[in-house]
């Protein structure tokens, strides 16, 4: 099975931004487009020693799901998306927590950046 | 087919090391020219900590870590000017102890602050440092406020910027980056910025080194040069020296000084938009740990609250009540090697227990300082951590600081590629020259012989100045 990083990342993104969008109680704010870009952006720009073992994670995660629920994680709901998100997140293990903290973080930045520019 | 230029001397870097070199070679009458990786864009070209300077300005779009015992992640300037075009400015001069030490431990010759005050004096006239006019921001004044409670000295410290009041009577600052101060003054001497071109290695052939590079669009070019000074940061110095061959005492001894970051909540509004950047900083315990404050905008607010997203509400809604502050140490080590295929150089780190130790110990006096002065929540950046609300809740912080947890960064990197005449430790003799390789200099802050305890950047642009002025005379 071939990974669309693209489509991965856009779940992931949708998951992060959602969460955000839980803790400050505003789920009318579910702009994705700007992180996005951002987190694709800047996984372009990494050290390209980190990219291979980086979307090898990306596929381990995407495919996961689908031992428990049938399909990739990028064709899930929203709520298992974040329910996901968040098991990895916090994780006993290092490389599952910094891969979701690699999108977090991102995804944070860019939407509060974006987020100052529209007010 | 591959383009070649001929040229006296070559310098690969144009931040305050390689600005400095280049432009006082080239006032000297030196046919120079200054190659550097990034793009020449004008100083304000994009807002200071947004998303697009992140992107044209910082090497990797900032996603940069070293990997260890600990992760540290670690930005650099990849621009014409770099390092001094994203940093604070924060000025200092060096302490006279810390050169000393150095001299000691690697036998520097002519080092001290008297040899070196000739050379910050020039820089300084140059590069202009100001002292912050008028009040200094709330975020400052709340960490200044707390030492002074507490009985510890706090200073304020002056930036590598020109203030001044805009239309509105409110004060502005320019940056005094090496795009806007060395840089012109190298192109008026007759000098030669090639900007947007990488350097991957270099060889002496036929008495000459040849420097192969690469432009923007993937065009071949061929420095042919007489001399070489590399001045392309404490990394990635070590990094292309090692991928041309030079290994003895290269990259085996980067330092750097580690950073722990907190959010602080107030009951008062204290994070106001429009002012300037902060300037104190705690010096009561120099040179084990420093505390300082950051620029606060909402977006840095929120990403360093990544480990508490619980509370993202409060930055949310309360964000002008809140500042972010760190504790900054000295210890730290870490190696620089290339990775067979790849391009970018790898990081490895370490952080033995009495660097994580200190590192919770200027924690620890952090939020003692933070408390003092009024605030209510403090949020350290340790995955998992409890929120500080009082004294006792600081005393259950750790004494060793988990290293897996930690969100430690840091600004500072040197100490790669060591001065000193020292052989079985020095990549260089006491000026930058390369130990047994005849017309190979470095000037940059690889040569620095360890932490410097406070800012760098007035250190490297010194230490710069002096070598190159040796070379000239």
């Amino acid at each position: 099975m071939g990974l669309d990083f693209r489509q991965c990342s856009s779940g992931i993104v949708g998951a992060a931004v959602a969460n955000l969008c839980d803790e400050i109680k505003s789920p009318d704010r579910l702009q994705t487009h700007e992180p996005l870009e951002f987190v694709l952006s800047q996984y372009d720009r990494m050290p390209d020693y980190l990219r291979l073992p980086f979307k090898l994670i990306a596929w381990i995660f995407d495919a996961a799901p689908i031992l428990v629920h049938g399909r990739p994680f990028h064709k899930l709901s929203l709520a298992t998306r974040q329910q996901i998100f968040l098991n990895w997140k916090n994780s006993s293990l290092g490389f599952k927590r910094d891969f979701i903290r690699f999108f977090d973080t991102l995804v944070i930045f860019a939407w509060y950046s974006e987020h100052e520019l529209t007010t | 087919m591959s383009n070649t230029i001929t040229t006296a001397i070559t310098v690969i870097g144009s931040g305050p090391g390689g600005a400095i070199t280049a432009a006082r070679l080239a006032e000297a009458g030196r046919q120079v020219l200054l190659v550097e990786e990034g793009a020449h864009l004008p100083q304000g070209s994009v807002p200071n900590f947004s998303l697009k300077e992140i992107s044209q300005k910082y090497r990797n779009g900032g996603v940069t870590v070293g990997f260890g015992n600990a992760k540290v992640a670690y930005v650099e300037g990849r621009v014409v000017g770099g390092g001094s075009e994203v940093n604070r400015g924060m000025y200092h001069r060096i302490h006279s102890e810390t050169l000393e030490e150095w001299g000691r431990s690697h036998r520097v010759d002519s080092l001290s602050l008297d040899d070196l005050r000739p050379h910050f004096d020039a820089c300084e006239s140059i590069t202009r440092v100001s002292d912050l006019p008028g009040v200094p921001p709330m975020t400052s004044m709340k960490l200044h406020e707390g030492a002074q409670k507490l009985g510890w000295k706090s200073l304020q410290v002056p930036r590598l910027v020109q203030y001044e009041k805009n239309d509105d009577g409110r004060l502005i600052d320019h940056k005094e980056a090496m795009s806007t101060t060395w840089i012109p003054r190298f192109l008026a001497a007759g000098g030669t910025l090639l900007a947007d071109t990488r350097v991957s290695r270099f060889k002496q052939h036929s008495g000459k080194w040849h420097v192969d590079a690469t432009t923007k669009g993937g065009q071949p070019l061929t420095i042919v040069t007489d001399r070489l000074f590399l001045a392309c940061g404490a990394i990635h110095t070590p990094a292309l020296l090692r991928r041309s061959g030079i290994k003895t005492n290269i990259g085996n001894s980067l330092r750097f000084h580690p950073m722990l970051k907190v959010v602080a909540q107030f009951r008062e509004e204290i994070n106001l938009l429009g002012v300037p950047d902060p300037v104190h900083q705690v010096v009561e315990y120099d040179p084990k740990f420093s505390l300082g404050s950051s620029m606060s905008l909402r977006p840095l607010l929120a990403l360093s609250m990544c480990d508490h997203q619980e509370y993202m509400h409060e930055v949310e809604h309360n964000w002008k009540q809140m500042g972010i502050y760190y504790t900054q140490t000295v210890g730290g080590y870490a190696s620089v090697r290339n990775v067979p295929w790849f391009r970018d150089p790898l990081v490895r780190v370490k952080m033995d227990e009495s660097s994580l130790h200190e590192v919770a110990d200027g924690l620890k006096h952090l939020c003692q300082a933070l408390l003092a002065s009024g605030a209510i929540a403090i949020y350290p950046g340790i995955a998992g951590s409890a929120v500080i609300h009082s004294q006792a809740d600081v005393d259950r912080l750790p004494d060793v600081l988990p290293p897996d947890k930690a969100n430690l960064s840091t600004l500072h990197l040197f100490s790669s590629c060591p001065m000193g005449e020292d052989r079985v430790h020095c990549a260089t003799d006491s000026f930058g020259n390369v130990h047994g390789v005849d017309r190979l200099h470095i000037a940059d802050a690889s040569l620095l012989c360890g932490p410097t305890v406070v800012n760098p950047q007035g250190t490297v642009m010194a230490v710069a100045h002096r070598n190159v002025q040796h070379f000239l005379n």
